[in-house]
């Protein structure tokens, strides 16, 4: 029978990767515990998808948020929300419903689409907490003003049967979709409570991936299991997207530790990625010994990986540095064999597409030590919302506010925050942010909030109250818990009198020392 | 500090200056608190019908007050512009819907001998995914349940500097149109920054024969006049003999456009210099009377071009500038810099030298649709305009024609405007336009001149004068005698038809 052919779609946007790696039928993509798909899955069921959201009017720029969590039905709804040349806004479910509120009122998402839950998360409630309507449809919300639809799972739009006529549309819709087209809008956590959305294009994201595939030597023969979540950069581009460019297989898990060795024996990954400390639960089970994970070859989830495989210290081990602005990993360097002394700590060089040099702050001259500046066309286009010139300066470096060293050979070494964000377990934490939620649940109370070093998180968000002697600490936890992701929530509280502050001599609290003093 | 979002703008506009006409045309006048009232009652009936923040909304219409009306709707919910000129034959306007993924177009249902109803019925629509929604001007309504309002309302409140606010094609003069993205921010400030040295303050009522579809007429007319508090006099179809009536009628006080169509006016029978009397210094020379001493003042002509979002260069119109600047059109305006780099190395150039033109700034456009931005700027911000000239010690920048002008001779760069400003410089020579042409494989340099009234210009004796000021390769071989500037080919933007032009200089060997 004669087809008509199809239009002509670009290589380097999420279409023309798809329609490309679609010829991997039923080769898996993604595993996730029990739920898989394969690669002709996520073109069909991504296609039909599209063509419901087409017909409920998402288009070409459209804004729609996704919260779900690592899941087939993720992979799907970013494929047909991003095929089409809307744009997706993922969301973490991490999220309490004021962070939510925050979210899709700054990304001005038109469309949300919601998994009814996600581990134990009632995701379906709190989105009604959240938009404070039980409504889904022909939404007119004053609060959030751009918000039409939301979809709570995606069956309503996967029973739709596929028309030629709608077939033809995505198709159409494919074709015009552009390399400079935005494909994501990904959220980080600010230096202030606002969340900043950091827009990345199709042509950006593709490109980034298949140099950092080459880098890595990512091929389809490879299997990654990394359990990044997919509604951050990392998780969205370094795993997902690398591996569907790839035409490898991503396996993730959120089950219980035994279940997740299960599947890691049955899947066997030849790859690992993300949070060492996240897996200590796994290499803590009884048994642990006798499990057969000698498929694991590379990576950085030390814990779990044949002994062979291990670095001597993983201080001997390159770093990866990544960053939402930088559409995942900026530094890298070959992280499957020990480091010489010397290069302790490193977190190796730029990718390719990424420019990068160290600046003393003051001066603003190149320095062997400094603040981290990156540019290039792998990098943001800006942030959501605010104008170019407030993204980056006027030679259109982009400020990391990170502090770095630079040697010789041109490899970099990741000293601290220029700023103060705290790092803990892979999250980022902002202390202003976490400042705001214990004064509001305080009535007004002072307390400084700082990440204190810690061997397995990186750092702990450790809250000093200030003169709240009585603070009842388990009451203000349960209240915190109500506007802040798990995450965010102090694991320590530590009770100082003002007095007892340390203070620069501008009068200024002496944020290093305090660190130093609740250490 | 200037306002930096259209829909502030509006509120402003509506409480400082309620009864003062924003938009005035033949038929109908909307002042400043009815445009606010009126924008959002269309904006409240547009968002009923699904149009949202962000869309990309077509408007293909004639210059008017309702032209005005309906951008004020679009663009106060944040909905992202995208006027359409009426001139695009319908594979060009799909090919512009296309571009800019237009998600519902306004339009006219006819204008001009066009009927744009049945043409946008023959659109192909499946090759147009994002266009969900024709709507035309006659079937427009306003206003909606209170939800709608707030909802509105809400959308308003929600537009930030940064969002974008307009989609402006160039009028493909050079190439193939390009749709130039500008953001509330940039071309709010952009347009701000050049206001004072335009002349245009509250109060003003500006006369501009440019569509509204273009930067000129958008951004130098309607944004000004918005921004400045002042009031904007357009025309659908301007005619010399209405629009003197018209202008009178409406007490005119600033005239702007191309000279030509300030000269038009001129030379229309019905015109006598005392007519307009309440048109101020600033406006286009040839309408205005002689002044006192006898001399015309000595007017920057204005730079600009889509991606500054209009004039980025002048200097006060209204004084003049310095004897020692003829020729120059005055210095950039804040938010934008200028720098000169040589056309083969891309190196920056001293003062004084004749290269590309690139710039940068806060108030430069933010890109150009479905180009990605490393193919539009480099890699520290410079845009490459694709124009020359040189700046001066001072600042002062002095334009010297389109880089595809620009005449390889002998491996030599050679700058056409160099060989007109010598050629001007002639007593008999009023306007000269120069060009490279090829003949027979040759390329030659060819001029149309402009007598100056009275004088006689004979091509063997201009040939001689310029030997003495140029070189030799670079003096014009072959020549055009205009009998007047009408005589001379323009694209309909009035800027000079190149192509044409040779064809002109070839045909009168």
């Amino acid at each position: 029978m004669p087809q008509t052919a199809l239009p002509q779609t670009s290589p380097d946007t999420l279409p023309g990767v798809l329609r490309e790696q679609a010829a991997l039928g039923s080769r898996l993509l993604l595993v996730v515990d029990t739920d898989a798909l394969d690669y002709a899955g996520a073109e069909s069921r991504s296609r039909t998808v599209a063509a419901a959201l087409l017909a409920a009017g998402v288009g070409r720029g459209s804004r729609v948020a996704i919260l779900m969590g690592n899941s087939s039905a993720f992979a799907v709804s970013f494929l047909a929300v991003t095929r089409l040349g809307a744009i997706a806004i993922p969301l973490s479910t991490l999220s309490t419903a004021v962070e939510l509120q925050v979210l899709l009122r700054g990304s001005d998402a038109e469309y949300l689409l919601a998994a009814p839950a996600y581990r134990g998360l009632d995701l379906a409630a709190r989105v009604r907490e959240s938009i404070g309507s039980d409504a889904q449809t022909a939404l007119m919300l004053p609060a959030f003003p751009a918000l039409r639809r939301v979809w709570i799972g995606l069956d309503a739009l996967e029973a739709a049967d596929m028309s030629d006529t709608a077939a033809q549309a995505v198709a159409a819709a494919e074709s015009q979709v552009s390399p400079a087209d935005v494909l994501v809008i990904a959220h980080t956590s600010g230096s202030t409570s606002a969340p900043k959305g950091v827009i990345h294009t199709h042509g950006q994201v593709i490109r980034n991936m298949r140099g950092q595939n080459r880098l890595r030597d990512y091929t389809r023969d490879e299997r990654l299991f990394s359990n990044s979540p997919f509604f951050w950069i990392g998780g969205l581009a370094y795993s997902f997207l690398s591996t569907l460019i790839a035409g490898a297989r991503l396996i993730c898990s959120g089950a219980q530790p035994q279940a997740t060795l299960d599947l890691l024996e049955a899947q066997r990954p030849t790859m690992c990625n993300g949070v060492a400390s996240t897996v200590l639960v796994l290499a803590a089970q009884p048994g642990f010994a006798e499990r057969d994970l000698s498929s694991l070859r590379r990576g950085n989830l030390y814990p779990i990986m044949p002994p062979d495989t291990r670095p001597r210290d993983p201080e001997l081990r390159c770093n990866l540095l990544g960053m939402t602005e930088t559409g995942s990993v900026s530094l890298y360097g070959d992280g499957d064999s020990d480091l010489p002394e010397e290069k302790r700590g490193s977190f190796g060089r730029p990718v390719p597409g990424i420019r990068a040099r160290v600046v003393d702050p003051d001066t603003g001259e190149d320095s062997s030590e400094g603040e981290f500046l990156v540019r290039g066309p792998n990098i943001m286009q800006g942030y959501y919302g605010r104008e170019r010139w407030q993204c980056f300066d006027a030679d259109g470096w982009f400020h990391t506010g990170d502090r770095m060293r630079i040697d010789a050979d041109g490899d970099f070494y990741f000293l601290g925050r220029e700023g103060d964000i705290i790092r803990t377990s892979g999250a980022q934490v902002s202390p202003r942010e976490v400042e705001g939620a214990i004064s509001d649940c305080t009535g007004g109370g002072m307390s400084l909030v700082i990440g204190v070093p810690d061997p397995q998180r990186g750092q702990v968000v450790t809250a000093v109250l200030v003169d709240a002697v009585g603070t009842d600490e388990n009451a203000l936890r349960d209240a915190l818990a109500q506007r802040l992701s798990p995450y965010k929530i102090p694991r320590r509280f530590v009770h100082l009198t003002e007095a007892e502050l340390p203070t620069l001599s501008s009068g200024k609290v002496d944020l290093k020392k305090l660190v130093e003093l609740v250490s | 500090m200037s306002i930096e979002t259209l829909p502030a703008l509006l509120a402003l506009r509506a409480e400082d200056s309620p009864g003062v006409d924003a938009v005035v045309d033949h038929d109908q006048r909307v002042g400043y608190a009815e445009l606010d009232t009126r924008s959002r009652e269309r904006a409240a009936w547009l968002v009923a019908r699904g149009v949202n923040k962000g869309h990309r909304v077509g408007l293909l219409m004639e210059n008017g007050c309702e032209w005005a009306l309906n951008a004020c709707a679009a663009m106060r919910i944040g909905a992202t512009l995208v006027p359409l000129s009426t001139l695009l034959k319908p594979p060009e306007l799909a090919a512009q819907l296309a571009l800019a993924g237009v998600r519902q177009l306004v339009a006219t249902p006819a204008f001009h001998g066009r009927d744009y109803r049945a043409e946008l019925a023959d659109l192909d629509r499946a090759a147009l995914p994002s266009l969900a929604a024709v709507y035309f001007s006659d079937e427009l309504g306003d206003g909606g349940t209170p939800d709608r309002f707030a909802v509105t309302d809400a959308l308003a409140d929600s537009v930030r500097p940064g969002d974008d606010m307009v989609v402006i094609f160039t009028s493909g003069s050079g190439g193939t149109p390009r749709g130039v993205i500008h953001t509330h921010g940039g071309a709010l400030r952009a347009n701000a920054a050049g206001l004072e040295a335009r002349c245009i303050r509250r109060g003003e009522r500006l006369y501009l024969p440019m569509p509204l579809f273009w930067a000129g007429g958008f951004a130098g007319g309607l944004v000004s006049a918005l921004n400045a508090g002042a009031t904007l006099l357009t025309e659908a179809i301007a005619e010399p003999a209405q629009t003197l009536g018209f202008l009178q009628r409406e007490q005119v006080t600033l005239f702007r456009g191309w000279p030509d169509q300030a000269a038009q006016i001129a030379l229309h029978p019905d015109f006598h210099p005392r007519q307009l009397e309440t048109l101020k210094p600033g406006s286009l020379p040839a309408l205005l009377p002689a002044s006192p001493h006898g001399e015309r003042t000595r007017q920057a002509s204005l730079f600009g071009m889509t991606e500054t979002f209009g004039p980025c260069c002048g200097y006060a119109m209204d004084t003049g500038m310095p004897a020692d600047k003829a020729g120059s059109c005055g210095k950039p305006f804040a938010g934008i810099e200028l720098r000169i780099v040589d056309p083969d190395s891309g190196e920056p150039l001293p003062a004084g030298k004749t290269g590309c033109l690139q710039l940068r700034g806060r108030n430069l456009f933010r890109g150009i649709c479905g180009r990605e931005r490393e193919d539009t700027f480099t890699a520290d911000g410079w845009f490459a305009s694709g124009d020359l000239g040189r700046l001066d010690e001072d600042g002062f920048f002095y334009f010297a024609g389109r880089g595809d002008d620009m005449i390889k001779l002998r491996g030599v760069s050679v700058f056409p405007a160099e060989i007109a400003n010598a050629l001007e410089s002639l007593a008999s020579v009023q306007r000269a336009f120069v060009t490279g042409l090829e003949l027979e494989g040759q390329l030659h340099v060819g001029a149309a001149i402009l007598p100056e009234p009275g004088a006689y210009c004979v091509p063997l004796e201009l040939e001689r004068e310029l030997a003495t000021r140029l070189t030799s390769f670079k003096v014009p071989s072959r020549w055009h005698v205009l009998s007047s500037l009408e005589e001379l080919p323009r694209t309909p933007t009035g800027k000079v038809d190149r192509p044409a032009l040779c064809a002109l200089l070839l045909g009168s060997a």
